[in-house]
């Protein structure tokens, strides 16, 4: 009776869950209500996918195992729309800090992500065990069929348990991976802010500061490693004859500009693909050449390899466009994608090729135009001995005292930076620490009841004859398969959903990330739940073999 | 005592029990489960146990497959005496001596028929080829060898009694311990278990509260309030 009310239940529940599901994913295409609401079409796509799939799922027996495989990948995709959805949404937090929905979303997002790959994971459980197990034989000897049959056949019991390894573990290394590649963003992303460890000069203003004349005395200073002259022009470019805007146009020293940020990851070329910052860099000291800004070429849609005019001090020039940036140091511009702050980058030496100024007076014509210098540092921490013998320079030179405005150091944005990712990390690091302790417990008790629940079994084996030592040896090799499995699973589903939402984490100046791997957090959770599972399940199954064989025996579990 | 020095008087007795006694604490009362029980098994013999409920059936069954230990009194089971053994020597006297066979069968559920016969020669590390070949003979014994790939679940109750005996049979056993085989299943499938038995050949001793099974072997001893009340020899 139970059952028959069960099944109907589920039948009338799954075909709604359908029905519902139908209705969303058509609603999308031929928009039958005309809804405000449901113009998050993300949501509606995939969650209406997810419904019918789950409704598959209740209703029919038969497609259960589909169902499954189905429901797993939906949770997927829709995990990665919601995240992606999250993460572009982030962006509005750069301007709007009350808008935290959207890194709620972002988390959301991640956990459907790792439930999707979770719930496949426990589908391929059987393959993976019998593999896992045959490894393992040389091991388990005589009691291998045993520990294979036990998982296999108790399958709930081993995804359940599966699952709560993995997931804790996925759930751990996700939120472990995100703060790790904030924390590794940080002072790239200052630097790429800056165009260098420091940045003397206002570019956005330079009527405030610049036109200094003093490469030579700078480079002179001790831990000054790289000095970059910088000039910036208001110019015209003209694509397609009949139109021109107005963009940036940045003059630097190539050499001095690909040696400071040459290992800098944070920076992005999107033509050519596959070459080195160097090599990307110094295509601009061949004749003629210019690189422009990915915003710009598509708006324009300028390709490598094409001619775009540009009209410096009052002469057109053709320039070859040899290649296409999405993020260079210097142009903070670049992190925002506003029309009118657009860019190209040439130079000094193709200035000069222009103008027809002689090698001779190549110094002293780039000090005179320079607006604002880039500097690189033997350490960031000589940033304040540096700043002093600039200052008393710069004032005994032309008689300016240098505040805040017009000198800024990378140390001092990481300070400044320091403060957000903090507030970040802080509220990671919590959630990280309690899912930590959840996934504990939950995982001592699962591993406790699934022992504590063999009781009878244990007895029985035996009564027949198998020793203690190889019931202790058997309930370790199930609870070792199962956890090196979920660990495993549980590691690459958590670097892979944090590379995920760092690889599509949009670069905003004050937050961006690069991808990096917390080894030590990795390490330690893997040992720290792995040391919990072998304990919780040989605590119980070392009390379970101290009891009487005719207890055990006689004990309904 | 250890497991290979033999009692020499005993070589034609394959299990010889001399005042044994048990007693339980239930508390802070004591409760005699036996008193001062004493009888002998030959090879090859075939008894049954019988008794009311709390007789003490069970307990005497339990201390002779070495899964209790009793108050006073020897076991020896081919000449040793299982009592000083220690659990290494006592799990392998299960393994190598002793076949059990549980009212309730005490299969393992995840274990196929052929698997739950192979266990305990896994257990005795026989090799694979010689375990296989064993167990299907068993099977054949018991006529299950079309049901060999069934977990108990899908096999009736007088099946699972078989793959019982062929697993009881399994490491070639010197006695074999029934506890009420026939306890849970109708007459005629008890009838064939306890053909199976006999036919097996092995030393027997079979707990049971049905007078039919306690006339099919040759010698019922009755037991009452833990003593033996008198032994019968059946034609």
């Amino acid at each position: 009776m139970y059952k028959k009310m069960k099944r109907l239940l589920n039948y009338g529940f799954g075909i709604l869950l359908i029905t519902f599901g139908i209705i969303l994913t058509f609603n999308f295409y031929y928009d039958w209500f005309k809804i405000d609401f449901m113009n998050d079409t993300y949501i509606f796509l995939t969650g209406g996918i997810l419904l019918v799939i789950i409704g598959i799922y209740l209703t029919l027996d038969i497609l259960k195992k589909i169902g499954i495989i189905l429901f797993g990948i939906s949770l997927m995709v829709l995990g990665l729309f919601q995240l992606i959805h999250g993460i572009q949404n982030i962006v509005n937090i750069a301007d709007n800090f009350s808008n935290y929905l959207n890194i709620a979303e972002l988390f959301i997002g991640g956990i459907f992500l790792l439930l999707g790959t979770i719930f496949l994971g426990c589908f391929l459980l059987p393959v993976f065990i019998k593999g896992l197990a045959f490894i393992l034989s040389p091991i388990l000897t005589k009691m291998k069929i045993i520990v294979y049959r036990n998982i296999n056949r108790n399958k709930k019991r081993s995804q359940n348990t599966f699952t709560m390894i993995a997931l804790g573990l996925a759930f751990i290394i996700m939120i472990g991976t995100v703060l790790e590649s904030l924390d590794a963003g940080v002072y790239p992303g200052a630097k790429l802010e800056l165009g260098g460890d420091i940045q003397i000069g206002e570019i956005w203003n330079t009527h405030v500061f610049g036109y200094l004349n003093m490469s030579n005395e700078i480079k002179q200073i001790d831990h000054v490693k790289e000095v970059i002259p910088v000039h910036v022009e208001w110019i015209s470019i003209n694509y397609n004859k009949n139109f021109s805007e107005s963009i940036y146009l940045f003059i630097i020293n190539t050499t001095e500009y690909a040696k400071l940020h040459s290992k800098n990851t944070l920076l992005t070329f999107i033509e050519p693909k596959g070459i080195s910052i160097d090599q990307f860099i110094h295509l601009l000291d061949q004749e003629n050449s210019t690189i422009i800004q990915y915003e710009l070429a598509k708006e324009t849609n300028i390709k490598c390899g094409d001619k775009v005019n540009l009209s410096i001090d009052s002469f057109n020039t053709e320039l070859n466009v040899v290649g296409i940036f999405g993020r260079m140091p210097g142009l903070r511009f670049t992190f925002v994608d506003y029309w009118d702050a657009m860019a190209v980058i040439i130079s000094w030496k193709t200035l000069f090729n222009l103008m027809g100024i002689n090698a001779s007076e190549y110094d002293s014509y780039a000090g005179s135009r320079t607006i604002a210098y880039w500097l690189g540092l033997d350490s960031i921490y000589n940033d304040q001995k540096v700043i002093s013998i600039l200052k008393t320079q710069v004032y005994s030179k032309i008689g300016v005292n240098l505040d805040s405005d017009d000198i800024k150091t990378a140390r001092s944005r990481v300070e400044e930076y320091g403060g957000i990712i903090k507030v970040i990390n802080g509220t990671l690091t919590n959630i990280l620490l309690f899912s930590l302790l959840i996934s504990l417990i939950g995982l001592a008790i699962t591993m406790f009841m699934n022992v504590h629940q063999r009781k009878r079994e244990i007895g029985i084996l035996r009564s027949i004859g198998i020793s203690k030592n190889e019931i202790i040896k058997m309930i370790f090799s199930e609870c070792f398969i199962i956890s090196f499995y979920g660990l495993l699973f549980g590691t690459l589903t958590g670097i892979f959903v944090g590379f995920i939402m760092i690889n599509y984490f949009p670069f905003i100046y004050f937050l961006p990330a690069i991808f990096t791997i917390d080894y030590n957090l990795i390490v330690l959770t893997i040992f720290l739940v792995f040391v919990f599972t072998v304990i919780s399940s040989l605590i119980p199954a070392y009390l379970s073999n101290r009891i009487s064989i005719i207890d055990a025996i006689r004990s309904k579990r | 005592m250890q497991l290979d020095q033999k009692d020499d008087n005993m070589k034609d007795k394959i299990l010889e029990v001399r005042h044994v006694s048990k007693e339980y604490k239930l508390g802070k009362i004591k409760v005699k489960a036996l008193n001062d029980v004493s009888f002998s098994l030959e090879r090859g013999e075939l008894i049954s146990i019988v008794g009311p409920s709390g007789s003490g059936k069970t307990t005497l069954l339990n201390l002779i497959g070495a899964l209790d230990k009793p108050t006073s009194g020897s076991i020896y089971i081919e000449g040793t005496e299982i009592n000083s053994l220690n659990e290494k020597q006592l799990t392998k006297i299960r393994r190598d001596k002793i076949g059990f066979i549980f009212q309730f069968y005490n299969l393992i559920p995840v274990l196929s028929a052929f698997e739950n016969v192979d266990l305990p020669m896994m257990a005795a590390s026989i090799k694979k080829k010689e375990r296989n070949k064993r167990a299907l003979e068993l099977l054949q014994i018991v006529g299950l060898t079309n049901r060999k790939n069934h977990r108990p679940e899908e096999l009736s109750g007088g099946e699972r009694q078989r793959v019982a005996i062929a697993r009881s049979l399994a490491n070639n056993p010197s006695i074999i311990l029934a506890d009420e085989p026939t306890g849970d299943l109708d007459t005629k499938t008890g009838e064939e278990i306890i053909n199976y038995i006999k036919n097996s050949n092995v030393s027997t001793i079979i707990v049971t509260h049905d007078p039919v099974v306690a006339m099919a072997t040759s010698k019922i001893i009755y037991l009452k309030d833990g003593s033996i009340e008198k032994i019968e020899k059946i034609n």
